[in-house]
């Protein structure tokens, strides 16, 4: 009898009083969720400088970034160079905002084809998880090779790529791509496993739309909201790798202006007192990797409706 | 009689960042020893709130808004976190529905009843375990010397509810809040432990208030019924004279809606429009078949058609003339 | 009896494991561009002598053939010969190891140590100054480079200050090294009653270990936040409060809650720091494996890397074997 007393409606209930929770999307509640957000202004800022200074970066500096000058050696900051020079005579300032350019080329492309990959290899494996027959094992099959790849340290991993294929931007990207595909393929294998077994796709399914049609066109739009919101800091972490492999070496070869081989460049004059050589490349890293943690946590919390309480 | 806990206008809200939503609109209650009361409503309806309020268990974003909670001379609502531990499961005992979450997996039975005896009672860890064998037995668990070693996981939902009832009656509290007694239980049980709480309350002049949305329970346990409706007591009275003749359309509407599931009729049972409280006026007015705009004006104030029986509602006394049907 | 059948299954496992993770790396090494007998012959062979390089090493054999034997060379522990330092790259990596699981193992403890306090401290307290300067490094160290922080660490306590020694490895040039029994400096000095050669090798830890406890210490502090929080709001802890349990046994309750997550996220610490101390031992010389690593990409030393990577997955198996052990003492739900 408690059933018929009940309206199970939480539109019926004494909270129902509180203003409805706008639907997320449209410009204009984005916009209004970014104002109140200073955090997330300041990164939507940072990337948005980044991705300025990859487009124009490395003509707009006083200096040419990858020619010494006669006779600038290891100066320290001044008006003539706001950054300093380092030890082969070249502007700091010019080439740091120059290293947008390959930092966040490599870090996009290779966060785009993890993204692409994990995505679909996730949707594959939690769609077709705990069926019998050949997608079933499709889909532990997948999920043990994404086991196998997280069982190595990221950073000696992403070493090991680049080391048995040799230094170059593109093999930074096969070896980023190819070590982020596990953790997109997880959260998207995470989201698929709940939207699947909501009602609309048993109605899809009623409906006489195809298992795949059913993964791909109903499923799939459904469960992307997680793996977006990953793609910011993804490219902060991408960033972030790219740069260290830089810095010992194995990354972008010298005298490509980017943040880790700059660092590298500066790193035996921190011990003589040359502060500026390593502190300005490694400011810039820095600043950049924190707007995209930061976008990627507003990004978050505006597709996540029930975290903005 | 003097009443031994007095709620006296109590406002709660709720605070999001798109503003405050008040949950309890003025919410006034007494409690005398021997008293039960049943306090009835659908979920949301702040019955739930109401109790964990009379403990001060409400922190950010709950916020007490107004009102007086009155225990032994004391406004509750004014204690400090300290004061209120010490009558927390001492004087005022609480118990939840859903019980196994509301125990800790990672310890054994038995350490949590003692601790919950130990907290209040200076005794020793093995007089703690004993009176828990007897708490148990007293709420009809089987072999309670091995429960003890158990851990939640390892028990039934009645299993879990039954030892969330026998901390609550660990130390002979003088107010027992029970919240959704018969949830998970089969009949027998229930009934045994409904039984138990009565004799508790009559033999040691302590009070009761039972949240429950089986009107059976009500009708059977309670001396008074409270219906709670949107954050507001819409009727109370004493159970006899309440199910004779409900005062409130809402009221009546759970006694039919009762009576249909009874009559395995539920079909038939009216399909209750899903409207949401109004935010002017009486909140049941969009629901309620006999409302008329002056409901939709005001909020209706409690009036007193008769001794003991509070009713808000503007056609209150139409309806118990029987110039209308509810 | 649970706990051994447990174990015993879980070491089962870890073959299969290792078996799968030596496929990955024996592929990995096939990405080698080139002639890989190239290493060894120099540009200028002739044509017998790469044949015959080929045979030595077993390329002119079918892949499936190429794998068994490699396998069963990784199985007697035989990674090959190092060119760079011309010794079995076993006998480097264990040379190596101590250095790296001293400087991890500090990292780990001090983490723990202060991340875990921290972070109870800081679900706890929710206001005040002390919950927004944590939650403002939080939010900074995760963004920032371990390796640059070193040398920014350097610079001021190294050069400005004066107060602890440069990037030159694990002890001072003038201080001898304790006898070996663990290989950990510190371990080593402290059992042999060595006082200056833990002071020294102590003083040589701190900036390396206050680098890794700086960037990865949040980790554990964000988790332990949460999970704190979690199980503070929890019904349990509510209900404890409502039984009338004081504060401290409140927080005892969701503290012993939150210890799973805190364990598993321990593990990825670990984890994550055999992989960041790669970059924090280059900077300091350490001369770990991390550092072994890096001169064996830098060199083209491709026997030398595939040990380390091997073993690193190894490592993390058993990183996370422990976890799961732990887990299970911890929690009597797993069954």
């Amino acid at each position: 009898m408690s059933e018929a007393v009940q309206v199970p409606s939480p539109a019926s209930g004494g909270i129902a009083a509180a203003a409805p929770i706008p639907r997320a999307g449209g410009l204009h509640t984005f916009a209004r969720f970014v104002g109140q957000r200073p955090a997330f202004l300041t990164g939507l800022a940072i990337v948005g400088i980044t991705v300025f200074l990859a487009a124009v970066g490395p003509y707009i500096g006083p200096y040419p970034t990858e020619t010494a000058l006669p006779g600038d050696t290891l100066q320290p900051p001044s008006w003539r160079h706001p950054f300093g020079t380092d030890v082969s005579n070249m502007d700091i300032f010019s080439r740091v905002i120059a290293a947008p350019r390959i930092d966040l080329t490599i870090a996009l492309v290779s966060t785009f084809i993890a993204f692409v990959f994990g995505v679909l290899l996730g949707v594959i494996s939690g769609f077709f998880g705990g069926e019998r027959g050949l997608a079933r094992y499709a889909s532990e099959g997948i999920m043990r090779a994404a086991d196998i790849v997280q069982a190595f340290p990221v950073f000696i991993f992403a070493l090991a790529l680049v080391g048995f294929r040799g230094p170059g931007a593109i093999n930074v990207i096969a070896a980023l791509a190819f070590l982020n595909i596990p953790f997109f393929l997880r959260i998207t294998r995470g989201a698929v496993l709940q939207v699947r077994e909501r009602p609309f796709i048993e109605a899809a399914r009623c409906a006489g739309n195809s298992e795949w049609r059913i993964a791909f066109f109903h499923v799939l739009p459904n469960a992307l909201t997680p793996p977006v919101a990953n793609i910011s800091p993804t490219i902060g972490f991408s960033i972030l790798l790219t740069s260290g492999l830089s810095f010992v070496g194995a990354g972008v070869p010298v005298p490509t202006p980017e943040w880790g081989s700059m660092i590298a460049i500066g790193a035996p004059n921190m011990m003589t007192g040359q502060w500026w050589t390593a502190l300005f490349p490694g400011i810039a890293l820095g600043i950049s990797i924190l707007g995209y943690a930061l976008v990627g946590d507003g990004l978050k919390e505006f597709l996540d409706p029930t975290k903005r309480v | 009689m003097p009443t031994l806990l007095a709620i006296d206008d109590l406002h709660v809200s709720f605070e999001t960042d798109r503003g405050r939503t008040a949950i309890l609109h003025g919410i006034s209650l007494d409690l005398e020893p021997g008293q039960t009361i049943g306090v009835v409503g659908e979920s949301g309806s702040g019955k739930t709130v109401l109790v964990r309020a009379v403990l001060g268990l409400l922190d950010a974003p709950f916020a007490i808004d107004g009102g007086r909670i009155e225990y032994e001379g004391a406004n509750l609502l004014e204690y400090g976190e300290a004061e209120l531990e010490r009558i927390r499961g001492r004087d005022i005992a609480l118990t939840t529905p859903e019980p196994r979450k509301h125990l800790n997996p990672l310890t054994t039975i038995g350490d949590q009843i003692a601790k919950v005896i130990r907290a209040h009672a200076d005794v020793s860890k093995e007089a703690a375990m004993a009176r828990a064998v007897e708490l148990l037995g007293m709420v009809g668990i089987p072999d309670p010397e091995l429960r003890l070693a158990g851990y939640p996981h390892e028990m039934s939902g009645g299993m879990c509810q039954r030892i969330i009832i026998a901390m609550a009656l660990a130390h002979d509290s003088k107010i027992l809040l029970i919240d959704e007694p018969t949830a998970g239980l089969d009949v027998t049980i229930s009934r045994q432990i409904l039984d138990l709480i009565r004799g508790l309350v009559r033999d040691r002049g302590a009070a009761a208030l039972i949240v429950s949305r089986d009107l059976g329970v009500v009708a059977h346990y309670c001396r008074d019924v409270a219906v709670m409706y949107a954050g507001r007591i819409v009727e109370q009275a004493e159970v006899g004279t309440f199910f004779r003749q409900p005062l409130h359309p809402y009221s009546a509407r759970l006694l039919r809606a009762a009576a249909a599931a009874r009559d395995r009729a539920v079909g038939r049972a009216e399909a209750t429009a899903l409207l949401p409280p109004a935010l002017d006026g009486c909140s049941y007015a969009p629901r309620c078949a006999l409302a008329e705009p002056a409901c939709e004006a005001s909020i209706p104030g409690p009036a007193e058609p008769a001794a003991g029986r509070w009713v808000r509602c503007l056609r209150a006394a139409a309806i118990a003339h029987g110039e209308v049907a509810v | 009896m649970r706990f051994a059948r447990y174990i015993a299954r879980r070491l089962l496992l870890l073959p299969v494991q290792l078996l799968l993770v030596s496929l990955i790396v024996f592929f990995l090494v096939r990405q080698m561009p080139g002639e890989p007998t190239f290493l060894y012959t120099g540009p200028f062979a002739t044509k017998e002598r790469v044949e015959e390089v080929r045979r030595q090493l077993g390329l002119d054999q079918p892949i499936h053939v190429q794998y068994v034997r490699y396998i069963e060379r990784v199985i007697r522990g035989d990674f090959g010969m190092s060119l760079r330092t011309s010794q079995p790259v076993m006998t480097d990596v264990r040379q190596r190891l101590p250095a790296t699981m001293e400087l991890i193992g500090y990292a780990v403890v001090f983490s723990v140590l202060i991340g875990v306090p921290l972070g109870v401290y800081t679900a706890i307290r929710k206001r005040g100054i002390i919950n927004r300067a944590v939650f403002l490094y939080g939010m900074m160290a995760g963004a920032l480079p371990d390796f640059w922080f070193a040398l920014i660490a350097i610079f001021v306590f190294f050069f400005h200050l004066g107060l602890l020694p440069g990037p030159i490895g694990r002890i001072d040039l003038m201080v001898s090294t304790p006898e070996t029994i663990t290989g950990m400096y510190t371990v080593d000095a402290l059992l042999t009653a060595n006082w200056a050669a833990f002071f020294s090798s102590a003083s040589h830890l701190f900036l390396p270990v206050l680098t890794l406890v700086f960037i990865y210490m949040p980790l554990v502090l964000k988790n332990a936040r949460s999970a704190m929080e979690d199980m503070l709001g929890s019904e349990f802890v509510v209900y404890a409060r409502a039984a009338g349990l004081p504060r401290l046994m409140q927080w005892r309750y969701a503290l012993r809650n939150a210890m799973p997550p805190i364990i598993t996220v321990t593990g990825i610490l670990a984890w994550f720091l055999l992989g960041g101390a790669v970059l924090v031992e280059t900077v300091f010389a350490w001369g770990g494996l991390g550092q072994y690593a890096v001169q064996s990409v830098v060199n083209s030393d491709y026997a030398a890397l595939q040990g380390v990577v091997l073993l690193s997955a190894v490592f993390t198996m058993l990183v996370f074997l422990v976890v799961d052990l732990a887990y299970f003492v911890v929690d009597p739900r797993i069954k």
